[in-house]
């Protein structure tokens, strides 16, 4: 495990940049910028505790809408600036058929332009299915009930691995929906509300323990609180 | 020569680091020389709060000091001066453009080379935050203070005597060819020095180095003028203790990190048969127990 500071040069090795990173114009140097540890995987990346979200096309983020226009809805994914999500950008919507948010819901939509000079364009068209928004069945769209936490971007990467220790050992015992969005936002439901806090926190405190320390937490919830 | 609380000329207070202190804000810190702390958070890179601030191909750095009592007055715009011309060398500002980065300073407890903490508190800070940066640079404050050598009865230099209190640059008795460039003068330095000492100094400078690139990123002066020697010397004493204080807050990040490894390590283990998961892996996850 290495850690870097800003400034401090790493060698490529023949791999991609990645975040945190950036090559100096000159000399063709790479340097760190941020403060972290250095992951060298498919692409030499620094990881930290960051919070704000840097919007990237193609990432499916869990937002809250601040605002809405006759056109568009104005979501807050904990990026530098509010993105912007069509109200006709979901499966099946037309002028007369298209959905209603109020301002303060979740929605779970992917970023369609990210360009940091221009706004963020977000959208709930999901291209697998062919059913419509308002069934029900479609992935992306509005997140109904529940509550939702935010956690850090190299948090949010764990939990979104196809082989979580936390999330598959909390589905041993519990029956829950989550929602992870890549802006560090998570939605979470469970059929009671102390339910939900209980995996709430146990999500929380799980991201910093090993998977044997994990396994012990849970075991002691089910038995303390089942 | 010997001072209040045991150290050296050339050492410093012990640096205390503490990361995110403050669970809101986009990152913060707490910097210790001693018993002068100072608290800085970081916001953003978010929406400047108003259009005409906005730069079209960069970031606003906004740098907010506020003192421990009071109201912020001159001194306050002053540090805040200092502050945003070292941060604007460090953050790598047109990743960002048309978003601002507050920076707000609290000053906790003053105890000398207040500018120097403020400094360091604010650079751990956008550590924190992960505020894209080319450098790290650490700042600390040095007090200069000058003893004049003055001739004695029998022609030889014995006699140590300080002409203050306030600042004298040619000093008595002495004739100026031999007193430029430190041979009528002796002039030491105290490196980190608390309010105190920084009532007894003729000067004190603070100074901002950039370790990796050995460069002088930032520096602020006060009392009386200074010589390039002097300059020198002050120099290459701030960049060795800079690093010494890069160490120390590397060792804290280190140790933040190493809860990041224990998230990574660990065996895999293959979920049990009565858990049943639906959806695409993007996110969209059922469980039944």
């Amino acid at each position: 495990m290495e850690l870097c500071l800003p400034g401090d040069e790493i060698p490529l090795n023949g791999l991609e940049p990645g975040s945190g990173v950036a090559v100096d114009s000159d000399s063709g140097r790479a340097f760190a910028t941020t403060a972290g540890v250095l992951r060298t995987e498919d692409e030499v990346r620094v990881e930290n505790l960051r919070k704000r979200y840097v919007p990237r096309q193609g990432d499916c983020v869990v937002g809250i809408v601040m605002g809405r226009n006759a056109d568009f809805f104005k979501v807050d994914i904990r990026a530098p600036s509010p993105a912007f999500l069509p109200t006709l950008a979901w499966n099946g919507a037309t002028k007369r058929n298209r959905p209603v948010l109020e301002i303060g819901t979740l929605v779970y939509a992917r970023v369609e332009a990210a360009h940091p000079d221009l706004d963020t364009e977000l959208s709930c068209v999901d291209p697998d299915t062919k059913k419509s928004w308002n069934t029900g069945e479609v992935l992306l769209g509005e997140l109904k009930g529940g509550l939702s936490f935010e956690v850090a971007l190299s948090a949010a990467q764990r939990l979104l691995d196809v082989d979580c220790f936390i999330l598959d050992r909390l589905g041993k015992d519990f029956a829950y929906e989550l929602c992870v969005g890549q802006n560090g936002r998570v939605w979470l439901s469970a059929p009671t509300a102390r339910e939900t806090v209980l995996l709430l926190q146990a999500i929380r405190r799980s991201f910093g323990m090993s998977n044997v320390q994990i396994e012990a937490m849970v075991g002691k919830m089910v038995g303390l609180f089942s | 020569m010997a001072r209040r609380d045991g150290r050296s000329a050339n050492q410093l207070r012990p640096p205390q680091v503490e990361l995110r202190p403050l669970q809101r804000a986009d990152g913060s810190a707490r910097f210790r020389f001693g018993d002068c702390t100072v608290l800085a958070a970081v916001y953003g890179p978010k929406e400047p709060r108003t259009r005409h601030r906005e730069l079209c191909d960069r970031c606003t750095l906004d740098v907010v000091v506020r003192p421990r009592v009071g109201i912020p007055g001159p001194q306050e715009r002053q540090m805040e001066a200092l502050l945003a011309r070292q941060l604007e060398y460090v953050v790598l500002a047109t990743e960002y453009p048309r978003t601002q980065i507050s920076v707000i300073v609290q000053m906790s407890c003053c105890d000398g080379s207040t500018a120097a903490v403020a400094g360091n508190a604010a650079h751990l800070a956008l550590l924190d935050a992960g505020v894209a940066m080319k450098a790290t640079a650490m700042c600390v404050a040095l007090g200069v203070t000058w003893e004049a050598l003055v001739m004695g009865e029998d022609g030889d230099l014995g006699k140590m005597v300080k002409l203050s209190p306030e600042p004298v640059i040619w000093p008595l008795g002495v004739d100026l060819e031999a007193s430029s460039g430190n041979k009528g003068q002796l002039d030491t330095y105290r490196l980190d020095p608390t309010e105190l000492e920084e009532a007894q100094c003729d000067a004190l400078i603070s100074l901002s180095m950039d370790g990796s690139r050995n460069q002088l990123v930032s520096h602020i002066s006060s009392g009386a003028p200074l010589d390039a020697t002097i300059w020198s010397s002050c120099i290459e004493a701030a960049d060795k203790s800079c690093k010494a204080c890069l160490d120390t807050a590397f060792s804290r990040v280190s140790r933040d990190a190493g809860t990041a490894r224990r998230r990574h390590c660990g065996t895999v283990d293959r979920r049990g048969a009565g858990a049943v998961r639906k959806g695409s892996k993007r996110g969209w996850q059922f469980a039944t127990g």
